[in-house]
């Protein structure tokens, strides 16, 4: 695949992907079968790399695509195509919310917009949790205690992932049934 | 260290930071720039939240690209959006390298990992969700506009494009607040 198109692929996928995060992954899921032609299990290999590894998922994701198509010059292709479209809306974005900024309506707007975005965020929170935990008690622990700690306590993120993980760890494999 | 230099480093530790990707991101952003830092109020926290899910791309990258731009102007918002994309990179380049020469019983050991980390990672999604609804609490108004907005998100048209809901909400705060 030549790099100008991995670069228009990647720039489609970065100026059409809202909302980020499982949204956005459906959406590249989709272009990168229809349009780079990469079979379903290389697509899933990439997304669990992708969101196992630290980073914002799309980046990682476009790194992946990019080299499995055309080697390192692939990658930085797709990262640049997945990165413009972003930075130039909220660049633009950006200087109209500063100068508004005092502006009650703008409050109001954006107040009314987070309604929105708890009941989204809700939704992805909620069968997120279904699929990593789904009744077993053990994950449904160290849920809880990853979740307490962050809310309750100004410790790190990092710690409280790797605490989570280590817990999660030492209380061993689940239990058949 | 100057104030480009710091937004380097508070964004690559953000982009470290960031495992699961989007929304897992709210509470290392949290910690670092309203926590840690007061680079942002817990107001400026959310409409950092709300900006990124109505405009393309991940969300790390636009906080960065926003916070970015209001501390330093132009090249503040390249010097962070390069980092949050650059420094996990790093780490799954290197970590492809090693998994692409590792043994079977180190195989094994990564997919353990893996598996640990889903929960923990979940946990992370819930006091984000917690972080976002935290600003919301203390106005009857928005109770009743996050309950409407619960209504209409199983409408399978909002589904597919839920930035749609953020806009209607946006105005309905315009409107009602």
């Amino acid at each position: 695949m030549p790099l100008s198109s991995i670069f228009l692929l990647f720039l489609r996928i970065g100026a059409f992907t809202f909302g980020g995060g499982l949204v956005m992954l459906g959406f590249i899921e989709k272009e990168l079968r229809s349009t780079a032609r990469l079979s379903s299990e290389e697509i899933a290999d990439m997304m669990v790399l992708a969101t196992a590894f630290p980073g914002p998922v799309a980046a990682n994701m476009a790194f992946l695509a990019g080299k499995r198509l055309a080697g390192i010059a692939g990658s930085f292709c797709a990262l640049l195509g997945t990165v413009i479209p972003p930075f130039l809306t909220i660049l633009l974005l950006s200087k109209a919310v500063i100068h508004f900024m005092n502006e009650p309506w703008l409050a109001a707007f954006f107040l009314g917009a987070a309604c929105a975005v708890v009941v989204i965020i809700g939704r992805v929170v909620y069968s997120m949790t279904r699929i990593s935990c789904g009744g077993r008690w053990k994950d449904i622990a160290v849920f809880a205690a990853v979740g307490i700690l962050l809310i309750s306590t100004e410790v790190h993120p990092f710690f409280a992932l790797a605490g989570g993980v280590t817990f999660r760890l030492l209380l061993g494999e689940e239990d058949a049934g | 260290m100057s104030v480009l230099g710091t937004l380097a480093l508070v964004f690559a530790r953000i982009g470290l930071g960031a495992f699961g990707g989007g929304l897992a991101t709210i509470p290392f952003i949290h910690f670092e720039l309203v926590a840690s830092r007061a680079w942002l109020s817990e107001r400026g926290f959310a409409e950092v939240v709300s900006l990124a899910q109505m405009t393309p791309g991940p969300l790390a990258v636009n906080a960065a690209t926003y916070v970015g731009y209001r501390i330093a102007g132009v090249a503040g918002a390249s010097v962070a959006t390069f980092s949050v994309i650059a420094a996990p990179l790093l780490v799954l380049g290197l970590a492809l390298f090693l998994i692409s020469r590792a043994s079977e019983k180190w195989k094994t050991r990564v997919d353990r990992l893996q598996r640990a980390l889903r929960p923990a990672v979940s946990g992370m999604l819930f006091a984000a969700f917690w972080m976002v609804a935290r600003s919301l609490t203390g106005d009857w108004r928005l109770w009743v506009m996050t309950a409407g907005v619960f209504m209409l998100i199983g409408q399978e048209y909002f589904k597919r494009y839920p930035q749609l809901l953020l806009l209607i909400a946006g105005m309905a705060g315009v409107l009602f607040l």
